[in-house]
């Protein structure tokens, strides 16, 4: 811990990732929804203009509709969103502004502006432009807010594995050197695959979900059915995208953040052919200092969790006593050595500065070399004691198995989902009302597998807010905690008045279902 | 190329799409000959 | 190096423009939010007032992204901007973000069943997003030329010594009176896109009225912050990077940079143009929106440009002069800007897209007939 942060109040850091945090999971309850229902919307405007059948229309509209409400709510959180960086974490918006800043201004630049220009004709111009320049609008503004959802996750990306940048002494600050490896990290790849297509997941669901409300009401049959169906092969792939990318993002997650995977698992001490936890209740008495069994109950796979990570079941994977400890046999270096690494570089840049204010150029020289060996370890000198780099177990464990679980669920319910109502069987044999319920519940179950895994993703890297370069301590805004409590209390208000009302909305407008057929003729069915 | 693996990675993404679209199809053509029977049937 | 140097500064030139652009765009934009604030004004019956938002209901999204789109490209092109104004004015940045929060969902949810607070509460926040939104907008801009009080240490952390966190920028008139310039403004825009976008002969006339009405204090504060700005002490910069104080700071730079004043000239008698041939248009004439809104753009680009331009601090600290922020001690590397400048080519096809997509859906004018059609989705 070095002299220039001792004043940092804790309650301001909990306060400012409090609100961070809401603001991000009141966001990603509306964004998941636009991302994948526009193309679903999008398919079926395009069956409509192939076709030329009037109940496609109907039946896009009625989605168009329900995505309408939805959407000013992610803009509108959004915008906090973006501005919080700098209202509450202004150190890591300067520590991080050369890399961080450009994903954002081109999102805004390509994606946003896409998003905006078209989601207006895709609204308005039903009668006012042709079909075909109608039909690429609800292309372009899928497309947009896709390409959007890029730009911040490769962002995100960036901060549990920053990639393509040097630090300058000079001016304090890390600075972008290559582009390309920031766009294309291994990391921000497999984040970018995982989230949008979760988000597919979701919206296929949510689709499915007020379908079943249709059918259970015997109400709209015909346009619920080719909703399923639609949604269930949709869904279907998605969710086998997010398996895939899952696994990849996992194995990213063992090279770069190998106490977040320990977290994920549970997993206090590592080793050889370390298996998987299927499932597991923690030992709340288990803390990094005990020797407690950590688990209560637990079942799980033998060399699975190695299997995974390396394709190998007896390959070596760290436990958090063995991160915190270190681990020599395996080149693991103890939090305490990292501490006096980071303090070193800490010290050295601070004297490269003195230095280079005195122009004592060769001082500088040795104290710049010094700093650059150990800036790998950089953000440990934030660090106060060892145990403080574990970031929440309990929370990041639940969160990632209760997310993996209902992902297998998933899967099962696109495949009879799908299956059923391609064979028109979804209404006609005895559990019918059973599976309707089951596609009403998947919404919530949807949402709350979304914002578990973005609670495995942030909560996981706890204390960083760059992986090892930088704390949250560190990053935030110097300010009174007293104003982030407000702030966090009125967004609270807001955001959840706007829930409210926007639920209360989207009731009423699926109770009321979709615009009486036009009158140029329904189909039957 | 240095990032093959990640570009090829990334096109899967439209061509997930694309492949949706077209299942969607044969989806929808096989559920209208099942309830074209249903009705038949009746 | 000397060529390196030129580079980079060439580089911090064109972003400290591009980043002009998009705020003069922004505030041509704000005709959204001026218009907000007049619903009920010209609005009288509920149909008067459905027309009225669905016409602003097409273009809201445009002024949202393009404040998002300024920030990010503040962001990224003057990081230490973004991380010593918006965590110091902490106060003054979050109370505009509410403005704008509230306004993207009233349009949402306005009309629709079920919204809990009825179509009331909904116009109340377009017309509180209208008039703060506007305001604060240009109270902060007024510290570009006023500064703030920060400082920032050798670790480039920012320190705000005011507690109001921002808020002490509405304790200089001068801000203020660009403030109210800009909401003045935002409302004649408003005006005038009424007059081009709906086909009502009652409306029209309402307009018209207040557009003479709202075009006097727009002048006041303007011609006061125009005349101020030019009579004021500057913060000007050394070849050292030593900021220090300038007699006639921004007059000077107006006469250094001569493009950049006729620009401003263009501009002010673009919007002037606009609002008189309107005023004294014996027929309905419709189209003052397209000088007004071209003349706002030229207007605000010249005001941001002689901030930064010229050997100027764009964000000064009147708490400690060398603390000032300019365009090279606060921009992002060379690289980083070398690479947004590629993507930034992107920006005509952007704009040609937008130009495509307005004029596909502005080609009629709304009427009451189509605000009645409940098939056709609406606000």
């Amino acid at each position: 811990m070095t002299q220039l942060l001792l004043n940092i109040d804790p309650s301001l850091v909990d306060w400012s990732r409090a609100q961070f945090a809401l603001t991000a999971m009141f966001h990603w309850i509306f964004v998941p929804i636009t991302l994948g229902i526009l193309f679903i919307i999008a398919i079926m405007e395009t069956i409509y203009v192939k076709t030329g059948d009037p109940e496609w229309k109907r039946t896009t509209k009625f989605w168009m509709k329900l995505f309408g409400i939805n959407f000013a709510v992610g803009v509108a959180t959004g915008l906090i969103l973006e501005f919080e960086f700098g209202t509450n974490w202004s150190n890591y918006s300067w520590f991080v502004g050369d890399i961080f800043g450009a994903p954002l201004a081109i999102e805004g630049i390509m994606a946003f502006f896409m998003e905006s220009t078209f989601i207006a004709v895709m609204f308005f111009g039903w009668n006012k432009v042709s079909k075909k320049f109608h039909l690429a609008s609800t292309w372009l503004t899928a497309l947009g807010a896709n390409i959007s959802a890029l730009w911040i996750l490769v962002a995100n990306a960036w901060m549990q594995y920053p990639a393509g940048m040097e630090f300058n002494a000079e001016t304090a600050r890390n600075e972008m050197v290559n582009f390309w490896d920031v766009l294309f990290s291994p990391v921000a790849i497999n984040k970018f695959l995982h989230t949008v297509t979760s988000g597919y997941v979701l919206a296929a669901l949510f689709v499915i979900g007020v379908s079943s409300y249709f059918l259970l009401r015997k109400r709209e049959v015909l346009m619920a059915k080719r909703s399923i169906i639609i949604s269930s092969v949709f869904g279907f792939l998605a969710i086998l995208s997010v398996i895939f990318t899952g696994h990849g993002s996992a194995v990213e997650v063992a090279k770069h953040q190998p106490m977040k995977l320990a977290a994920m698992e549970g997993l206090y001490k590592g080793g050889e052919g370390v298996e998987l936890i299927g499932f597991g209740i923690l030992n709340p008495e288990k803390t990094a200092d005990n020797d407690v069994d950590p688990f209560v109950f637990k079942f799980g796979f033998k060399g699975m969790l190695s299997y995974l990570i390396s394709f190998d079941s007896k390959s070596y994977v760290p436990g958090i006593n063995d991160l915190l400890k270190g681990d020599e046999n395996h080149n693991v270096i103890s939090v305490e050595q990292r501490m006096e690494k980071g303090d070193i570089a800490m010290n050295a840049l601070i004297a490269y500065k003195e230095a280079k204010a005195s122009e004592n150029a060769e001082e500088a020289a040795v104290q710049l070399a010094i700093f650059k060996e150990n800036f790998s370890h950089f953000g440990y000198s934030y660090v106060d004691k060892p145990v403080d780099v574990v970031p929440n177990v309990p929370m990041v464990f639940y969160s990632f198995h209760i997310m993996v679980i209902l992902g297998t669920l998933f899967v099962l319910m696109f495949i009879i989902f799908g299956w059923m109502t391609m064979k028109n069987k979804i209404d006609k044999f005895k559990f019918s009302k059973l599976l309707y319920y089951l596609g009403i519940l998947g919404i919530p179950l949807a949402f709350i597998a979304s914002e578990a895994g973005w609670i495995v993703a942030e909560v996981g890297r706890q204390p960083w807010v760059i992986q090892d370069l930088m704390t949250t301590t560190a990053g935030v805004t110097n300010i009174s905690s007293s104003s982030v409590q407000l702030t966090f209390w009125i967004f609270a208000f807001i955001f959840t008045g706007l829930l409210i009302t926007e639920v209360s909305i989207m009731i009423r407008f699926i109770k009321a279902g979709p615009a009486k057929p036009e009158n140029d003729g329904g189909t039957e069915l | 190329m240095e990032y093959t693996k990640e570009i090829l990675s990334f096109l899967a993404w439209p061509v997930l799409i694309y492949v949706a679209y077209r299942l969607s199809l044969v989806a929808l053509n096989i559920f209208r000959k099942n309830s074209e029977k249903t009705i038949n049937a009746k | 190096m000397i060529t390196a140097q030129l580079t980079y500064m060439f580089f911090q030139q064109y972003w400290w423009f591009l980043v002009s652009l998009l705020g003069a765009l922004l505030v041509f934009l704000l005709f959204v939010q001026g218009g907000q604030t007049l619903i009920y004004t010209i609005g009288k019956t509920e149909n008067e007032r459905n027309m009225i938002v669905n016409t602003l209901g097409r273009k809201w999204e445009f002024t949202f992204t393009t404040l998002v789109t300024f920030g990010g490209a503040f962001f990224a092109s003057f990081p230490l901007f973004y991380s010593s104004s918006f965590g110091g004015a902490y106060w003054a940045w979050t109370a505009l973000l509410l403005a704008f929060t509230i306004q993207a969902v009233s349009y949402e949810f306005r009309s629709k069943a079920g919204n809990i607070f009825g179509p009331r509460f909904f116009e109340t926040l377009l017309f509180i997003n209208g008039l703060l939104g506007t305001i604060l907008i240009g109270t902060v801009v007024g510290t570009f030329f006023n500064g703030a009080e920060f400082s920032v240490d050798m670790m480039k952390s920012v320190t705000w010594h005011s507690p109001a966190r921002g808020l002490e920028a509405v304790l200089n008139w001068h801000n203020v009176a660009l403030g109210l310039a800009i909401f003045f403004l935002a409302r004649i825009l408003g005006l005038l896109y009424f007059m081009m976008t709906i086909s009502h002969e009652e409306m029209y006339k309402r307009a018209k009225k207040h557009l003479l009405i709202n075009t006097i204090p727009f002048l006041v504060f303007f011609l006061a912050f125009a005349a101020w700005l030019l009579l004021k002490d500057g913060f000007a910069v050394d070849a050292d990077g030593i900021v220090f104080m300038e007699k006639y700071k921004y007059l000077h730079n107006f006469l250094a940079m001569p493009v950049v004043l006729i620009i401003f000239l263009i501009g002010v008698v673009g919007v002037l143009f606009g609002v008189l041939k309107t005023l004294f248009n014996k027929k309905n004439y419709d189209k003052g929106f397209w000088f007004a809104a071209p003349g706002t753009v030229f207007t605000v680009l010249a005001v941001l440009l002689i901030a930064g331009y010229n050997n100027t601090a764009f964000y000064p600290s009147s708490f400690d002069l060398q603390s000032s922020l300019t365009i090279q001690n606060a921009s992002s590397s060379l690289f980083t800007l070398k690479a947004m400048s590629i993507v930034s080519l992107l920006i005509p096809f952007v704009l040609a897209y937008i130009v495509i997509a307005w004029r596909a859906i502005n080609k009629k004018k709304i009427t009451n007939e189509e605000i009645i059609d409940k098939n056709e989705i609406t606000y």
